[in-house]
């Protein structure tokens, strides 16, 4: 009796998932017009004048999810962007599994995609040995600071100017002579920000004194808020942070004792407005777009790019309206001529970088 | 018709599912070499419920099995050519061995239910890899925690020039060949079968219960260990945290979807291993995001499940599934 009520029900759910697909494929005949319709009115509207990706393909591999908001989604939104500004023709593979690395690079290359993003330097190794079997295809690997020389070009932001950039900011606030800094793990990208943080201080003031406390990659809130504490004791007058999740514990702790933030990475006002004076921020899609647009022209060179302020990849935020308040006007304005200057070339960051003193 | 809310033809993307799995040199290589370490982890579950036990700590095992193989792959540079490559195999064997064998053990002496031993043991096994790759085996030239790259004469040779496809397939195969020997014609094979079907029979008769489901449970973990090797010495060439994606709990899928019969895990494999390559053809040649294609996966498994193999008179061996059943219901 039992068995025949499971096989009724087994065979009814057997129906319902045949019958599921196929009315999808029935739909499928009456679709397609509206669909392409659709395709149609959005690539209509586009005012952009020179669509130099005409008949180019781009790849992207991703190591997460193409929702998150800090680092996988701005690489996804550049590459919508290389789509309808530079009429590249996209696709995309997300979360991919490093067992998958090869195969997927692969196949893109062998169905003819020109250019292939894969975004983070986890797939440096992968894509070396890929692309030595497709030499007319370009990959562009993202925090590469290495390429094989001839179809490899790294993608990276300037980590320097992050923190060249927020240094800048918080050695010019009124009462300021120590910054405290709450560094995630120590590598090279965060100690880079940390070092672009020295330079920037200095730049404006060289007597201005800075903490640094390194924590590791799974630095939780707690830890972070311990370590920013920490900080402020010792006599920090405002914080920053590379430690990215745990970036709300150093907020809370600035807040606990009247101090401002100053973040990178993405926006952290949304934590505490009243203590996070601005973000940096790294815009990776920025980074997606310089790249296709250099493929496009014929001018990608097979060496790791830096993608800083100048190239309009690292940013600060609009400042909020209580930072308004509390930043006084001279500040911003010096800000803004700074950010002009390094734009022009007055001021360069690496030298800037490479003139501080030995830690 | 998810996937026409995406604007998607389903129909095309169950044709790219397809192609993706079995069309073409490649494809169909990477479907194979999937495939191989699904048929190790599925044999790790079969070879145990033959005895009686369920082993759902392949993935464990995997992992120890990965981590033993590439520590000789890395640093067992001292020895000659092909036996290099033997040493790190049976490293992953006998890493494999051991942690089956734990949970052997603990159910021999303790009588600890197998079940949740084994599936802890899984959760042990990706931790200690993962102390592994952060601490005492990381390469020190990557920014992120890999162990060192596994020296070329450890590395399983490829078999189809331009893909991926290496020897481990033959490895998988000689295991499957061993399980099917074993329990056919060997009377230690009779001994754990009857075991299997009948626990307190075989104790009347005057087997050793206890010794032989301690094997039972070491061999398997061996089978799923080497699956492990598999992974390390033809594919990753390195050992990270969460490679493996899961090889272990699919393999026990597939075992029991072919009914723990040899050829039909040979096949059970083989379409788990398409699904999960052309699962990832999907994303790569249409705009169907991973998670959607993670539905359809498991969509074509149901009704893979469902409908085929209940009525394919080879697994028509329902008798024994539900003699279990009954049992279990007394």
């Amino acid at each position: 009796m039992k068995t025949k009520i499971n096989i009724t029900i087994i065979a009814l759910l057997a129906l319902i998932l045949t019958i599921v697909p196929l009315a999808g494929c029935n739909n499928n005949a009456s679709e397609p017009d509206e669909t392409t319709t659709v395709v149609t009115e959005t690539d209509a509207p586009e005012p952009t004048s020179d669509l130099i990706g005409e008949g180019l393909k781009a790849a992207m591999l991703l190591p997460g999810p193409i929702s998150d908001i800090g680092y996988n989604g701005p690489a996804y939104e550049g590459l919508l962007r290389i789509e309808s500004e530079l009429a590249y023709e996209i696709s995309y593979a997300e979360s991919v599994d490093p067992a998958d690395y090869e195969n997927v690079l692969r196949t893109y290359a062998q169905e003819g995609y020109n250019l292939i993003f894969a975004h983070g330097n986890q797939f440096l190794e992968t894509v070396t040995i890929v692309a030595e079997e497709f030499p007319d295809t370009w990959f562009a690997v993202t925090s590469a600071f290495t390429t094989n020389e001839k179809n490899i070009s790294g993608m990276n932001l300037s980590s320097h100017d992050v923190g060249f950039l927020s240094g800048a900011l918080m050695a010019q606030m009124p009462d300021v002579d120590k910054i405290g800094m709450v560094s995630g793990a120590e590598i090279p990208p965060l100690v880079m920000i940390y070092d672009g943080l020295r330079a920037g201080a200095a730049y404006i003031n060289p007597e201005v004194e800075i903490a640094n406390v390194y924590t590791d990659a799974r630095a939780d809130m707690a830890a972070c808020k311990e370590a920013a504490v920490a900080l402020l004791d010792s006599g920090s007058d405002i914080l920053s942070t590379t430690a990215g999740t745990g970036a709300p514990g150093v907020i809370s702790a600035a807040a606990d004792a009247g101090k401002y933030f100053v973040g990178n990475s993405s926006d952290w006002s949304s934590v505490d407005p009243e203590t996070v004076l601005n973000s940096v921020i790294t815009d990776w899609g920025s980074a997606v777009v310089n790249t296709a647009t250099l493929y496009a022209k014929g001018e990608l060179q097979p060496i790791p790019y830096m993608n800083g302020i100048v190239e309009g990849a690292v940013y600060f935020l609009e400042y909020g309206e209580h930072a308004l308040e509390v930043i006084p006007e001279e500040v911003l304005s010096r800000m803004d001529t700074i950010i002009e200057d390094i734009k022009a070339g007055k001021i360069i960051i690496a030298d800037e970088v490479a003139a501080l003193p030995e830690e | 018709m998810l996937i026409e809310l995406t604007g998607e033809s389903a129909l095309d993307t169950y044709k790219v599912l397809f192609e993706g799995a079995f069309i073409g040199k490649n494809n169909l290589s990477e479907t194979l070499i999937k495939s191989s370490i699904l048929l190790l982890t599925g044999l790790s579950y079969a070879f145990v419920a033959k005895v009686g036990l369920i082993n759902i700590g392949a993935e464990g095992q995997l992992y120890i099995g990965a981590a033993c193989s590439a520590a000789v792959g890395i640093y067992g540079t001292f020895l000659p050519g092909a036996l290099h490559l033997i040493a790190a195999l049976l490293a992953g064997f006998v890493g494999g061995m051991i942690w089956g064998g734990i949970v052997g053990f603990f159910k021999e002496r303790f009588g600890a239910n197998e079940i949740i031993t084994s599936l802890m043991m899984n959760y042990i096994a990706i931790l200690v890899v993962s102390y592994l790759v952060h601490e005492p085996m990381k390469d020190m030239s990557q920014t992120y925690p890999y162990s060192y790259r596994v020296a070329t004469s450890a590395q399983l040779p490829r078999i189809l020039t331009g893909t991926r496809l290496h020897a481990g397939l033959f490895v998988a195969l000689l295991c499957l060949f061993f399980y099917w020997i074993y329990y056919r014609y060997t009377s230690s094979g009779y001994r754990m079968r009857v075991i299997g079907q009948n626990r307190l029979n075989a104790e009347y008769a005057g087997y050793n219960v206890r010794k032989n489901m301690f094997a039972a449970m070491a061999i398997g973990g061996g089978f799923a260990g080497l699956g492990g090797a598999l992974e390390i010495l033809g594919v990753q060439f390195r050992l990270f945290d969460n490679f493996s994606s899961g090889y272990g709990f699919d393999g026990i899928f597939a075992a029991i979807l072919a009914n723990l019969h040899p050829l039909g895990m040979i096949l059970t494999s083989v379409v788990f291993g398409g699904l999960r390559n052309g699962g990832l053809m999907i994303q790569v040649k249409t705009n169907v995001s991973s998670t959607l294609t993670s539905v359809v996966q498991s969509l074509v498994i149901i009704l893979v499940l469902m409908r085929i193999f209940d009525r394919l008179p080879i697994w028509g061996k329902k008798h024994s599934n539900q003699s279990l059943r009954k049992r279990s219901s007394d």
